[in-house]
């Protein structure tokens, strides 16, 4: 079954798939717990148009992904400080802007390359040697900073006034988790592409959530989810011969429905037993 | 040793340099109950986070004497302002509040949960410790947070509506734990309530937004 492995390509496309659904996966545990989907949206949409940008002037596409959604979390951080508008009314604003751009920096275009296919719906294939080692630097930052500042992270994310008061930099945490989403979501670009990428962020957090009662092993078992998904689509893309970026999260996307619908919903009815009664 | 005290002097308060408050002057010590009420919107909870140093003044200022004011604090937030599904157990909302006298690299030590659980037993919830935040009661949520609050054993502790959208039962227990806490921890407590009738029969001294005609 795994005769696939013998192909250097699939070995990188395999790798790809498991660094792409341990970081996504872990990231957007916060993403689902602070209600953030619509930035992981409008990142990846940022992401796509630096894409597009860069395929226009003629410079590294990943270059232009990142310079793309790291402009949009500057602009949303300094929105967010300048003026009296809410997060969701700022990054609207931005998410639909970053689409025009894309629609024209591509309207620009005399031709579509082909590699603006594969940034859109993923391509675990096209990951070059290079590309994947800065996957793996980046998700191992990512990880180890999450276990250092561990304690910080998760205060900020319960109670971010109270966590102020105890003199957590929570703006600097809020700002530094925004760089490591948009990191995260550019990286993805390759392998699951713009429009899938958000369900990578949201749907291992959102089963974890469902199935574990601390933190930590939210975190682990939604990295372990994203690992899963991301290995049996590849898996299952390379025998059916199917787009990848698709399958993954098709394979995310029944284990949602098989656990939300079928799990023991044990947590649910204490909660609604415990909140009819006045129990002090 | 000073009495530790909070000054507030003809501060103003607000959001984007719009006051939203003005002209306060308050002044809080160790073992006072001071109660915040007025209809909704006219500057409640804006006073106390002016206070607790969330806002800074826009106006006038804000002294702290005998102390440090974030070090001597204990803060309970609206329960709207949380997310009640945080997949976190009791003890671990609770240790939070010890967070910061940990070093960058100190772990939680045993004894650090056992004091967590004693503030839990002084709240008279140490059986949910182990419980999902998610499966407390509105007035179980409450303790927790003012075990959290008490567990660093602060000079001052300010709650802000801590009986919005909870039974008339609980709050009636929370209001009968709030009276106890300033004579049995000897910190002073700042209530900000939408129930004016408990605060007037309790607190030392009222700050009412109807009287300053928000």
């Amino acid at each position: 079954m795994l005769d696939f492995l013998q192909y250097p390509f699939m070995q990188r496309a395999l790798i790809a798939a498991v660094l792409t659904g341990a970081s996504c996966s872990i990231i957007g545990v916060f993403i689902v717990l602070k209600g953030y989907a619509f930035i992981g949206a409008g990142i990846s949409q940022a992401g796509f148009a630096g894409v597009a940008f860069a395929l226009l002037m003629g410079f590294n596409p990943l270059l232009g992904a990142f310079l793309g959604a790291i402009l949009l979390v500057v602009l949303l951080t300094a929105f967010k400080r300048r003026a009296d508008i809410k997060e969701d009314a700022a990054i609207g604003v931005l998410f639909s802007s970053s689409m025009a751009l894309g629609v024209l920096f591509i309207g620009l275009m005399k031709h579509y390359p082909p590699d603006l296919l594969s940034y859109l719906f993923g391509n675990l294939l096209a990951v070059s040697q290079q590309t994947l080692k800065v996957m793996g630097i980046v998700a191992s930052i990512i990880i180890l900073l999450l276990i250092i500042f561990y304690r910080q992270i998760q205060y900020t994310m319960f109670d971010s006034e109270s966590a102020f008061l105890s003199g957590i930099p929570t703006g600097l945490i809020y700002f530094a988790f925004l760089i490591a989403v948009a990191v995260t979501i550019v990286l993805s670009l390759q392998a699951v592409g713009q429009a899938l990428v958000l369900a990578l962020l949201i749907i291992p957090g959102t089963i974890a959530i469902q199935l574990t009662k601390r933190l930590p092993g939210v975190l682990i078992l939604s990295g372990l989810l994203g690992i899963f998904a991301s290995t049996v689509g590849m898996i299952l893309s390379y025998y059916l011969d199917v787009p990848s970026g698709s399958t993954i999260v098709l394979v995310l996307g029944l284990l949602f429905a098989i656990i939300t619908l079928f799990s023991p919903s044990r947590w649910r009815k204490k909660t609604k037993n415990l909140t009819r009664g006045s129990a002090l | 040793m000073n009495k530790f005290t909070v000054e507030i002097a003809e501060a103003a308060f607000g959001y984007n340099a719009i006051p939203v408050i003005k002209g306060i002057n308050l002044i809080i010590s160790e073992g006072d109950f001071v109660g915040i009420i007025g209809p909704n919107g006219c500057g409640k909870s804006t006073l106390l986070k002016g206070l607790i140093g969330l806002l800074k003044p826009l106006a006038g200022e804000v002294r702290v004497s005998g102390g440090d004011l974030r070090t001597n604090l204990g803060y309970v937030p609206q329960r709207s302002s949380l997310d009640i599904r945080f997949p976190a157990l009791v003890k671990d909302v609770v240790v939070m509040g010890l967070y910061r006298k940990l070093t960058f690299f100190e772990r939680i030590s045993k004894a650090d949960w056992d004091i967590v659980h004693a503030a839990l037993g002084e709240l008279g919830i140490e059986h949910l410790a182990n419980q999902r935040v998610s499966e407390l009661s509105g007035g179980q949520f409450q303790r927790m947070l003012i075990a959290r609050a008490l567990i660093s054993r602060p000079k001052i502790i300010c709650l802000d509506e801590p009986t919005s959208n909870i039974d008339q039962e609980s709050e009636t227990r929370i209001f009968e734990l709030l009276s106890s806490l300033g004579p049995k921890y000897q910190t002073a407590v700042v209530l900000v309530s939408h129930n004016s009738n408990y605060v007037r029969e309790k607190a030392d001294r009222i700050v009412d937004f109807e009287v300053l005609k928000c």
